[in-house]
C-alpha cells in the first residue's frame, strides 16, 4: 500500500510541513533578526537598483555587518520580495521553500536507498525536526545551503548507482551553488567532494569524477575571486576574525591548547544536551522549555540506526557515516556558539540515520515502535507549545523587536514632520545596538538610492537620523519625531517640551521604545 | 601478563586524568564505602542490590552536597535551592508558561504547565553528563576512546552484569540533580564502573589492533594536562 500511495502520503507530509513552517510566519519569530533584515534589505535594494545598500553593483558578497554574506539567498529572494512585498513573508518564504525542497529530496534519496517506507519515515522526521522548523522560519542562508548540499549529495548517490555523467554535472552545480549560499560550505563541499569518491575508489575510478570536480570549480571561481580580492582585503572583515584561534577564550593559552581546541569543539557538536535537550537556545539556560536540535525520543532510533547502518544502507553506509562525521568539521574551526546554524548540514544525515533506525525497530518490534511514535508525537506537542506559543513572547530583544512596530506607528504621520531621530540602542538598559536604518528602509520601502547615498558620518538618510539621544545636549527642533529606547532617561533640558505619542510594547508586555513629538 | 598490562593501561589513564587529584581530595570515607558497596554488590548481586543502590544514592547526594545527614542529632536535610526542584528561575518560568499558555483550556493548562516540567531541565543536565565532550574533559582523549571500546565490549558480552549499567546511571541521574555541580565530584562514585569499562576496553580487538594510536592520545593528554 505504501508503495502504491507513496506520492499521496508524501504530498500529505509536505502539506503538513508547509503548515508548520508558514503558520504565523510574520509573528514568529516576533521580528526580523539582525541578519534577516540585512538580507531582506539587500534583496530589496538589488531588485530596485541592481545595487546593495552600500551601492555595490550586483555584489558577489554582501558587506552587511562586515561579515560579507554569501550572495545567493539575497538574489534568489528577489522574486519572493516582488510577490510578497517588504514584509516578513518577502524574506522568509525562500527559507520555507528551501526546507520543503529538502524534505522532498530527502524522501527521494531515502527511497533510492531503502524504499518507500524509509522515504516516508525520513520525510516525517525532518518535518517534525525542531531545528529544521526553527531555521526554516527565518531567512537563514545556511538553510538554503544545506538544501543545496543535499541536492548535490543526492545526485552523487545516483551517479554511483547509474554512472551517468549528467548526474555528476547536476551534483557539481548544486554543490558549487551551495558555496554561493553560505560560508561553511566553502569547507564542507571540498571535503565531501574528496572523501566520497575516495571511499569508492575501488568501485569507481577516481578519474571518472572529473565532471563533478570541474563543474564545482567553475561555479565557485567568481566566489573565490571575490573572497581573495574583496573580502580578504578588508581589514575589518568579521568572517576572518571568527576563526577559532582568534577567539578571546584562547588568549594566554599555549600552542597545544589552541591547536586542540577544535577537537573539543568537534566533540561538542555531538553533545547529547545540545542535540536533544537545549541546542535550540530558545530560552535562557536551565528553563524547562529548552529543546534540542532533535526530539528527545528520537535518540533511541539514532542509536539503533548507528548500530545497524551497514544493514540498512549496505554499500552506501560508509558515505552516510562520512557525510555525518564531516559536517561538524568546519564549524569546529570557528569561534562562537556550538549550537549555531553553521552546522545545519548535520541535520540531514542524522535524520537519514534515525529513519534507518526507525525502520529496523518497526521490523523487529511493532509494539515498541508504536510506543515510540506516541512518545515522539507527545514530545512534538511540547516543542510546539514552547516554539509557537512561548518563544515569540520571550525573544523580543533577540530579534530587535520594536523597529518595525515603531515604523508602522509613525508611517501615517511621518509626512507631517521634518526630522525623525531614531535611537539604535534598545533593551531595558540600552545594552543592545540595532539597525534601525535597515528596518525603516525595508518596511518603509525607502528609496534605495537615498540609502546608498546616505551620510554615514551623520548616520542620516533623508530626514531620518540614526543616533542616541542625550536630552541635555539635544537641540530640540520643531516638527521632529523621536523614537528612543526605554532606557533613555526621561529627564533633561527641554525634555518637558516633548509630547509622548506612544510606547512600543514587546510581546512579553514590557516596553521597548518611546515615541515623542515636538510641536 | 596481558591482564597486568591492561591494568597498567587503566592506571595510566587514571594517572593522567583530572580524576586523580579528586581521589585525594575526596574524604577517604566515601572511597571506602564506595569500594565496600562495590564488593557487596559483586558478591551478593540480586540479593541486596536494592539496598546497595539506596546507600549509593544517599552517598552520592551527600558527596554532591545536596543531602546533609547529621547522625549525632538525627537530622537530615536536602538542599532544594541547589537542586532543580527549587533552583531560582525554573519555578518562575513554569508560572510564566502557565500565564502565557492560553491556547489550552484552564484545567488542561494546570496539568500541562505544572511542577513536572522541572524534569525537562534535570533531564538536560543528565544528557550533558552523558555527552562525549563531558568525558573527554574528565578522563581525556585516551580515556574516552578506551571507555567507548569498553562499553562496546561490555554489550557484546553474552552474560552481562546489568548492575554495572545500573550503578553508572544512578550516579549520573543523582549527580545531575545539582544545578551547578563540579563535574569531577559528580562522577567520582562511578569510578569503579569507569575503571571496569576502561579495563574491558583494553580487551577490545580494535584496541589491540590500533594500540599504537592510543599511546599518541595518551601523549596528547599528558601535554594538555
Amino acid at each position: 500500500m505504501i508503495k502504491k500511495y507513496f506520492w499521496i502520503f508524501l504530498t500529505i507530509i509536505l502539506i503538513f510541513a508547509g503548515v508548520l513552517r508558514i503558520i504565523n510566519l510574520d509573528k514568529n519569530p516576533p521580528h526580523l533578526g539582525n541578519d534577516e533584515i540585512s538580507i531582506a534589505y539587500d534583496s530589496y535594494s538589488i531588485r530596485m537598483t541592481g545595487k546593495d545598500e552600500y551601492g555595490k553593483w550586483l555584489p558577489l558578497s554582501f558587506i552587511s555587518h562586515r561579515d560579507y554574506k554569501a550572495p545567493l539567498y539575497a538574489y534568489l529572494n528577489i522574486p519572493f520580495n516582488y510577490i510578497f512585498g517588504n514584509n516578513e513573508y518577502g524574506v522568509r518564504m525562500l527559507s520555507v521553500v528551501s526546507s520543503l525542497v529538502a524534505i522532498l529530496i530527502l524522501a527521494l534519496l531515502s527511497r533510492f536507498l531503502g524504499g518507500e517506507k524509509l522515504a516516508l519515515l525520513a520525510a516525517l522526521l525532518l518535518t517534525l525536526n525542531p531545528k529544521n522548523i526553527f531555521v526554516s522560519r527565518m531567512s537563514y542562508e545556511a538553510n538554503l545551503a544545506s538544501t543545496l548540499v543535499l541536492l548535490g549529495v543526492y545526485f552523487v548517490f545516483l551517479f554511483r548507482e547509474k554512472t551517468k555523467n549528467w548526474y555528476l554535472l547536476l551534483a557539481g552545480l548544486f554543490m558549487g551553488f551551495s558555496i554561493w549560499a553560505y560560508h561553511t560550505q566553502k569547507g564542507l563541499v571540498p571535503l565531501l567532494l574528496v572523501v566520497l569518491p575516495w571511499l569508492t575508489r575501488k568501485e569507481i575510478k577516481l578519474r571518472k569524477w572529473w565532471i563533478l570536480w570541474v563543474t564545482t570549480l567553475l561555479i565557485i571561481i567568481p566566489i573565490g575571486w571575490d573572497f581573495l580580492n574583496v573580502q580578504m582585503k578588508d581589514p575589518y572583515n568579521r568572517a576572518s576574525s571568527q576563526i577559532w584561534y582568534k577567539s578571546a577564550s584562547l588568549e594566554n593559552k599555549n600552542f597545544l591548547e589552541v591547536a586542540t581546541d577544535p577537537i573539543y569543539r568537534y566533540f561538542d557538536h555531538f553533545s547529547f544536551d545540545i542535540l536533544f535537550t537545549r541546542g535550540l537556545e530558545m530560552f535562557p539556560k536551565n528553563e524547562p522549555f529548552n529543546f534540542g536540535w532533535f526530539l528527545i525520543f528520537s535518540l533511541p532510533i539514532l542509536i539503533i540506526g548507528l548500530f545497524n547502518l551497514k544493514k540498512i544502507y549496505e554499500k552506501y553506509y560508509s558515505w552516510i557515516v562520512m557525510w555525518w562525521l564531516l559536517c561538524p568539521i568546519v564549524p569546529s574551526l570557528t569561534s562562537g556558539e556550538v549550537a549555531s546554524v553553521r552546522n545545519l548540514a548535520f541535520v540531514i544525515p542524522t535524520i537519514l540515520i534515525m529513519s534507518g533506525g526507525f525502520l529496523i525497530l518497526i521490523k523487529k518490534n511493532k509494539i515498541i515502535s508504536v510506543v515510540l511514535v506516541i512518545l515522539i508525537l507527545i514530545n512534538f506537542v511540547f516543542f510546539g507549545a514552547a516554539y509557537y506559543v512561548h518563544f515569540p513572547k520571550a525573544s523580543g530583544d533577540n530579534f530587535q523587536y520594536g523597529y518595525k512596530q515603531a515604523w508602522m506607528f509613525i508611517k501615517p504621520i511621518v509626512n507631517n514632520y521634518d526630522k525623525v531621530v531614531i535611537e539604535p540602542r534598545f533593551g531595558i538598559n540600552g545594552q543592545f545596538v540595532g539597525l534601525p536604518r535597515l528596518y525603516f528602509g525595508y518596511f518603509g520601502a525607502f528609496d534605495a538610492k537615498a540609502m546608498q547615498q546616505r551620510d554615514d558620518k551623520l548616520s542620516k538618510i533623508d530626514k531620518y537620523w540614526i543616533r542616541n539621544v542625550d536630552w541635555n545636549e539635544e537641540i530640540i527642533e520643531p516638527k521632529t519625531l523621536y523614537v528612543v529606547s526605554i532606557s533613555n532617561p526621561k529627564a533633561g533640558n527641554g525634555f518637558e517640551t516633548l509630547e509622548l505619542l506612544t510606547t512600543i510594547i514587546k510581546p512579553d508586555n514590557t516596553p521597548q521604545f518611546l515615541i515623542y513629538k515636538t510641536n | 601478563m596481558t591482564n597486568k598490562l591492561d591494568l597498567l593501561k587503566v592506571l595510566l589513564v587514571i594517572l593522567i586524568s583530572p580524576l586523580l587529584i579528586k581521589i585525594f581530595n575526596v574524604s577517604l570515607v566515601y572511597t571506602l564505602v564506595m569500594l565496600s558497596l562495590c564488593c557487596l554488590l559483586f558478591k551478593l548481586k540480586n540479593k541486596i542490590g536494592w539496598l546497595v543502590f539506596l546507600i549509593l544514592i544517599i552517598l552520592n547526594l551527600q558527596l554532591n552536597r545536596l543531602l546533609y545527614i547529621d547522625i549525632n542529632h538525627f537530622k537530615v536535610s536536602f538542599d532544594l535551592e541547589q537542586s532543580f526542584f527549587k533552583y531560582p528561575g525554573i519555578g518562575e518560568s513554569i508560572v510564566r508558561y502557565h500565564q502565557e499558555g492560553l491556547w489550552l483550556p484552564y484545567f488542561l493548562r494546570n496539568i500541562f504547565y505544572s511542577f513536572y516540567l522541572i524534569l525537562f531541565s534535570w533531564f538536560s543536565s543528565v544528557m550533558k553528563m552523558l555527552s562525549p565532550i563531558f568525558w573527554v574533559k574528565t578522563i581525556g582523549f585516551s580515556g574516552i576512546s578506551l571507555m567507548v571500546l569498553g562499553i562496546i565490549q561490555y554489550f557484546k558480552k553474552t552474560k552481562k552484569d546489568y548492575f554495572v549499567v545500573g550503578w553508572f546511571l544512578l550516579i549520573m541521574i543523582t549527580s545531575s540533580l545539582r544545578v551547578l555541580g563540579d563535574s569531577l565530584t559528580s562522577i567520582y562514585l562511578a569510578l569503579p564502573v569507569i575503571i571496569y569499562w576502561l579495563y574491558l576496553g583494553c580487551k577490545n580487538e580494535i584496541f589491540r589492533k590500533y594500540q599504537i594510536y592510543w599511546y599518541i592520545l595518551v601523549l596528547l593528554d599528558i601535554f594538555l594536562k
